[in-house]
């Protein structure tokens, strides 16, 4: 079934990572589509946003980013918006995502995605600041499921109804990152099947598949891997449930070869095929 | 959950317990510990990867020690990890006790501004066309506008060398630091080439850079070698430098 923006199952992309850029420009691999990393390319005049604009007069781009803190309570930087903006119509950018989280507060930054309190409170807060910044960049947000380690005892809601719910108050589109799901579900015992279950179908704009760590009381996800066989399952069941949706591969560390990196992408083909496509109710 | 992550220091156990759920496997300290680590990690990752030659000159050890203590002082407030470093000179520069402390400001100073250069903006390049549109009269009063990925250095030792060949012998040293076909690359100037670059690259006018140099023919071949190289952008015959 297809989203309600009507948003195109891109097919089987892969993260653009600098380490391939020589590979792509020279090889111009049959690659179906690229997401690229939004804050690699805002703030420098160089070489990455050279290679990005002919990575973009070649293949659909799909923005994703990390630093939008959706979930802080610092005021909405619109000078980050304003070039988040001008970078996604630069190279027609399909649609711009980043995560359900925070990245710091009082000015300062982590760089990390911080998990949220799931309260009425926080949800109410969310929404508002999704609205504002969907109508700032003149187009849904989509948000990702972040990987998580750990849970607040103030947390009223679960992360997946949470999600359908701010999904739909706010209108946003939703990027369902499957490895993510199994990670949070490993380190907080929560049912991975249940949430892929409960996530509204029409929403959903964008899957992510990507390797992780295992540290035996908890998973980290790293992106550093081959996707692990649970994950390539609960992506069966996504697509039973859903349909075809844009899928991509992120592989951020000990980065192999291009070809590697493709052919893990394209492995989600194999899931693809078998079973039955229930529609979603 | 802000204040237990950012808080430098061990943090207790007691607080991370009212906020934080246990899992099966993890205390609550134990998970808040998780992003603790992962945030000290992550800066310190960023600085290594701006400053390679800096983090090899002064080790693992203290360089992490380094690190540390250069988030608590300067903890990043952008959305970009690519300004981090601005304060690394500045900071090598107040330590005591580092084991080359002068080359040691060096590196990152050289460091920096590779960074810095790989992401000005692009410009375009100063053609010979360009150049021959400009009125003979008024070449005493024209001003060169470097092109914004352009930087001069004035350091005490050969840093640019320093990856091929790392020594610690001190020599006085004056580089370009520019992009060419988005590469960032260095020119080594002498003294004297680096003062009437230096002077050229403000915005003083040509004929105020010229005047008292007896050998002119020697500035007019660094000229030509230097607008090879793609150093400047424009030519200004108003007073219109930037
Ligand atoms: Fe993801």
């Amino acid at each position: 079934m297809a989203n309600r923006w009507g948003y195109p199952d891109l097919g089987f992309g892969v993260g653009l990572r600098t380490v391939h850029f020589p590979y792509i420009l020279n090889q111009h691999p049959r690659v179906d589509w690229f997401e690229i990393l939004s804050e690699n390319y805002m703030d420098t005049g160089g070489r990455p946003l050279y290679v990005l604009d002919q990575v973009a007069e070649r293949y659909p781009v799909v923005l994703h980013g990390v630093s939008m803190s959706v979930g802080s309570t610092d005021p909405v930087n619109f000078e980050y918006l304003r070039k988040l903006k001008s970078l996604a119509q630069r190279i027609n950018a399909r649609w711009v995502s980043d995560h359900l989280c925070w990245t710091g507060v009082a000015g300062l930054n982590v760089h990390d995605l911080l998990p949220m309190p799931y309260t009425d409170e926080s949800l109410r807060h969310v929404v508002e600041r999704i609205r504002v910044i969907s109508d700032f960049l003149e187009r849904p947000l989509v948000l990702e499921n972040p990987s998580t380690y750990l849970e607040f005892h103030v947390s009223t809601w679960n992360e997946w109804d949470f999600m359908a719910e701010m999904a739909g108050q706010a209108n946003c589109g939703l990027l369902l990152d499957v490895n993510n799901v199994y990670v949070s579900a490993f380190n907080h015992g929560w049912d991975a099947n249940a949430y892929i279950d409960r996530i509204p179908a029409d929403r959903v704009v964008q899957i992510h598949l990507a390797g992780h760590t295992h540290k035996g009381t908890h998973i980290l996800d790293t992106h550093s891997d081959h996707v692990v066989d649970p994950v390539w399952e609960l992506y069966r069941r996504v697509y039973q449930r859903m349909g075809g949706i844009a899928t991509l591969l992120e592989w951020d560390e000990d980065v192999p070869d291009f070809e590697t990196v493709h052919a893990e992408a394209l492995k989600a083909r194999r899931y693809r095929s078998s079973g039955e496509i229930r529609e979603a109710a | 959950m802000q204040a237990v992550i950012l808080e430098p220091g061990p943090c207790g156990d007691a607080k991370a317990r009212r906020i934080v759920r246990p899992s099966a496997a993890m205390t609550p300290g134990e998970r808040l510990e998780v992003y603790r680590g992962m945030y000290g990690a992550r800066l310190a990752e960023a600085l290594e990867a701006d400053f390679p030659m800096l983090a090899g000159l002064l080790g693992e050890e203290l360089f992490a020690e380094f690190a540390s203590l250069y988030i608590c002082e300067h903890p990043s407030r952008s959305y970009t990890l690519n300004d981090l470093g601005r304060n690394v000179p500045a900071l090598l520069a107040k330590l005591d006790g580092l084991p080359s402390p002068a080359l040691s400001v060096d590196l990152a100073r050289f460091e920096l501004t590779v960074s810095e250069v790989f992401d000005e903006e692009e410009s375009p390049r100063l053609t010979t066309d360009q150049l021959a549109a400009v009125d003979p009269e008024s070449w005493g009063v024209a001003r060169l506008r470097p092109i914004r990925a352009f930087r001069l250095l004035e350091l005490g030792y050969p840093v640019h060398l320093y990856k091929q060949r790392p020594s610690k012998r001190a020599r006085r040293t004056w580089l370009a630091v520019y992009r060419r076909d988005y590469a960032v690359t260095w020119h080594s100037l002498t003294r004297p080439a680096y003062g009437v670059l230096s002077r050229l690259a403000e915005g003083e006018p040509i004929g105020a850079v010229l005047a008292g140099i007896r050998n002119r023919d020697r500035v007019f071949a660094w000229f030509q070698e230097w607008n090879q190289e793609g150093f400047f952008e424009a030519i200004e015959v108003q007073s219109t430098a930037r």
